[in-house]
């Protein structure tokens, strides 16, 4: 005879963590790459950058973003970069992947909603990508002979776990619209390489013109970058921090409705034509 | 001597790693074959009835020049498979079982195409070749569709397509119909048939008894590395035929049950196969001798415990001879 | 010894030498280009995408320049031959180095050791489409750039240009052939080949000479294929000095890919080998 757990939800949320750190850290090598690309990426632009400037290449990157350190500077943004494309890439292609593992139909027998299920793998996901931040840039601002706060943690922990869950959002109707063609990957290539560029990641949007800086500003990514920038690398930014995060909580709340909206319409049309398990 | 497959003494061993953490973990050997030994003639049809894990695609990738044993030799088409493994491979023609194995952004004929290619056929001799295997298959509506449309079915057939392409004298069939609905596995199973006519030396795993009945001119039965007999099915199955089989559906969750049954005065063989772990549902097949022995086992049965469901009284079938010889049902062992 | 007799397969008529070399090159290039043009997805992404690589590569550069110099020719040309020469290296690592890994992947690496078709050419097949997305690459990279950047892109040499940018892909295909076969152990090598494009494309001055680089970097980036296929690209599009003369880095690059080649022909031999006595070809 079985016993149910008192909160499922809860049960539901340890499983899926669970899964997927254990599946990540069963990875290791994955895992190693994601924390040392932001260093590689920073590390070529660096390079490059001094190569073609010469000595006075970190003077002219302080006087065009306010950066003292280019290397902080970048390894903030590479963090922020690797995991929105974790994200990105790891919700749109649930369903496909799932499906061809013969999985994702068995999701569908526990009394759970599969939206949720998804959502919790994204937060799975963004646990592990807070992870790798205090990893990269602890090192970094070690490096540089100082500290992260643990105020300073507690805002880039909170506003990453921000940035990330509505970009599942967007992966789930990158799902949920080309789960049919089976390129769901280059469909999420195409979003990743807009998100990364849109997002100032690695340079202030105010180089751009003003009509890019308003597309920029329809992402959560880019509020946490600047954020970020302003918190760690204390970069001068426009909006108030409160300003920031209250923006960052809206544009979640409409991404996480929206990929909930477009992946339920799949579901249903799935169920019906019995392609829950089609691949 | 018109054996087109020899294999003598064949040894292949396997290094696997167990537990470990992040690590990998023990070292194990698993042995897949422990010294095989068998000949396929020209013109028939032999079969490797065994069940998953008894060493039959381990046997047919070595005799198809994938895998080199350990020990042990094998000839096939009268080339050495290690020496001479270019001369063997332009003799076979091989279809292992897999539902991957093509190009899904591929149409079944462009598929077809690569591979005449790559076996250097002539293009014009590759066209019709394709055309009228394609036909014997069954496949032409589908030709021209990208595989990765095809039902488990069409791959198959187009498995055995390309297998036969270059029209080789030695067909090796790895499970040819497992998976497969049973129109498409009868039709498997007739162009089987007409390769044979055709004198192709053909050698067939599959763990379906009635399958190896129904097509094999002889049966070699297998299991954890080892032949354990060789004979025509009627003659393998003459071992137990004076015998009698009975099927008990039984309601038991104890796991040791046939090894008790096995105990039994008059019992030849018994082997047990549960089909629902929750309930305990379970199959209860024993090959016996006597008219008393029967009440025996029924009692026996009854006593450890379980409900006995249904009895049914059979025809002795491979299977039969398979438990007799290991203890083991075919779809359980390994 | 042969036992049984026998003769090979009864009515069947097969092409021998350089017809059956042919026939296996047809069909690796048919199928290669084949495929390539099916995923119109990523035929499409690939173009569509363009222009956010370029900015994000390009931007963050240029901000160790004063603002007055983020549009000179110069610098931009750099970063964009820089940019298609990051492709060939690529390709190296994940198109011809991962060519094995996604046969076996797909379920067909077994039914290829099956006919005695050239394993270098079977492998090299990705090499047809390659061609094709480095030449579209290059139209749709200028298009882009011209169009953000606003700066024309020099080519002073187009003959030699595509010369090179032709040897640097065989000289890409060598060096996969042989990363391929090395890495075949790794079932995951994803991460191993982002870290080793990175390390690579900084080794190999794709960006910028390696003249520039303090001298033990300088000594490492002679040693690598890769430098002499940019800095004679350099040379040819832009009329920058090469390390050594022009016709000394030929002749280095033409000895590497050789030797990349002959070597990536003898791997895989060896991996065929090894993968029949460990029964891995079918893994995955």
């Amino acid at each position: 005879m079985s016993r149910r757990a008192r909160l499922g939800l809860l049960c539901t949320l340890r499983g899926v963590m669970t899964k997927e750190l254990k599946l990540a850290f069963r990875y290791v090598g994955s895992l190693v790459t994601i924390a040392a690309m932001p260093f590689m990426v920073s590390g070529l632009f660096l390079g490059i950058g001094y190569a073609v400037a010469g000595p006075a290449a970190f003077r002219n990157f302080e006087a065009n973003t306010g950066a003292g350190s280019p290397l902080l500077y970048m390894t903030l943004g590479g963090v922020l970069m690797i995991a929105s494309m974790v994200i990105v890439e790891n919700t749109s292609t649930v369903i496909r992947e799932e499906q061809l593992m013969g999985t994702f139909e068995l999701h569908y027998l526990t009394p759970n909603s599969a939206v949720l299920l998804w959502l919790l793998h994204a937060l799975a996901h963004s646990t592990l990508m807070i992870l790798l931040f205090t990893l990269d840039v602890v090192a970094v601002v070690a490096w540089q002979g100082g500290l992260l706060t643990p105020y300073e943690w507690g805002v880039a922990a909170a506003v990453i776990l921000l940035a990330m869950l509505p970009l599942a959002g967007i992966g789930l109707v990158i799902a949920a619209l080309t789960v049919r063609f089976k390129e769901v990957w280059a469909a999420a290539n195409l979003v990743n390489s807009f998100i990364a560029a849109l997002s100032g990641f690695y340079y202030p949007l105010e180089i751009f013109p003003r009509v890019v800086q308003l597309a920029a500003g329809a992402l959560p990514t880019t509020h946490a970058a600047e954020v970020l920038k302003s918190v760690v690398a204390r970069v001068p930014v426009e909006l108030p921090l409160w300003q920031r995060v209250a923006i960052m909580a809206c544009l979640a709340l409409a991404y996480l409705a929206v990929g909930k909206l477009f992946y339920s319409r799949w579901e249903d049309e799935a169920r019906r034509r019995g392609e829950l398990s089609k691949y | 001597m018109s054996e087109a497959v020899v294999a003598r003494g064949l040894v292949k061993r396997f290094v696997t790693r167990e537990g470990g953490l992040l690590w990998r973990g023990r070292r194990r050997v698993v042995e897949a074959l422990r010294g095989v030994s068998f000949e396929v003639r020209r013109g028939e049809i032999f079969g490797l009835l065994g069940p998953n894990g008894a060493g039959k695609t381990t046997t047919i990738k070595i005799l198809s020049t994938l895998l080199l044993p350990d020990a042990g030799e094998a000839w096939v088409n009268g080339y050495d498979v290690v020496r001479e493994p270019g001369k063997v491979r332009e003799s076979i023609g091989v279809s292992l079982y897999s539902d991957r194995g093509f190009y899904w952004k591929l149409t079944g004929r462009e598929n077809l195409v690569y591979f005449a290619r790559l076996y250097h056929l002539d293009p014009a001799y590759a066209r019709e070749r394709i055309r009228y295997l394609l036909e014997l298959l069954d496949l032409e509506a589908d030709a021209d569709r990208l595989v990765e449309e095809y039902s488990t079915g069409m791959k198959a057939k187009l498995n055995i397509a390309r297998a036969l392409l270059h029209d080789p004298p030695v067909l090796f069939l790895d499970e040819p119909t497992i998976g497969l609905d049973p129109g498409a596995a009868r039709k498997v199973r007739e162009v089987v048939l007409h390769l044979k006519r055709e004198g192709r030396a053909i050698l067939l795993t599959t763990h379906n008894m009635f399958e190896a009945d129904m097509l094999c001119d002889r049966v070699a039965i297998i299991s954890r590395g080892r032949i354990v007999a060789v004979g025509a099915p009627s003659e393998l199955k003459a071992r137990v035929s004076g015998h009698r089989v009975v099927e008990l559906e039984v309601l038991a969750w104890d796991q040791g049950l046939d090894e008790k049954v096995r105990g039994v005065d008059g019992v030849v063989g018994a082997a047990l196969s549960v089909k629902d772990a929750a309930s305990g549902l379970s199959g209860l097949r024993v090959i016996y001798d006597g008219e008393e022995t029967l009440a025996r086992i029924l009692s026996l049965v009854v006593s450890s415990g379980a409900r006995v469901l249904s009895v049914r009284s059979l025809e002795p079938t491979l299977e039969d001879v398979f438990i007799a010889l290991t203890g083991e049902r075919l779809e359980q062992a390994g | 010894m042969r036992r049984g007799g026998g003769g090979s397969s009864r009515s069947t008529k097969f092409a021998r030498g350089a017809r059956a070399l042919l026939l296996e090159v047809e069909a690796a290039a048919e199928v290669g280009v084949r495929t390539y043009f099916r995923y119109v997805a990523w035929l499409v992404t690939d173009i569509i995408t363009t222009p956010a690589w370029l900015v994000l590569f390009i931007t963050p550069i240029l901000l160790f320049l004063p603002r007055d110099q983020w549009g000179d020719p110069r610098t931009l040309n750099f970063l964009f031959w820089g940019f298609i020469l990051w492709d060939v290296v690529s390709a190296g690592l994940w198109s011809f180095g991962m060519a094995i890994r996604r046969e076996q992947q797909m379920g067909t690496l077994e039914f290829l050791m099956l006919t005695n078709a050239s394993r270098a050419l079977l492998f090299s097949r990705s090499v047809y489409p390659r061609l094709i997305s480095l030449a579209l690459g290059l139209a749709y990279v200028y298009a882009f750039f011209r169009a953000i950047f606003g700066v024309e892109v020099l080519l002073l040499n187009p003959l030699g240009a595509a010369a090179v940018l032709l040897a640097g892909m065989a000289t890409s295909l060598g060096f996969g052939l042989v990363y391929g076969a090395l890495v075949f152990n790794f079932k995951n090598v994803g991460p191993l080949n982002n870290i080793l494009q990175f390390v690579l494309l900084g080794v190999s001055g794709v960006f910028f000479p390696p003249a520039l680089y303090p001298e033990p970097l300088r000594t490492v980036a002679l040693a690598t294929p890769f430098t002499y296929v940019a800095d004679l690209l350099r040379f040819y599009a832009m009329g920058t000095q090469t390390v050594l003369d022009p016709a000394t880095e030929w002749l280095v690059l033409t000895l590497y890919t050789a030797a990349l080649l002959l070597a990536g022909v003898a791997s895989l031999t060896l991996v065929e080998r090894r993968l029949k006595k460990t029964g891995g070809l079918g893994a995955y």
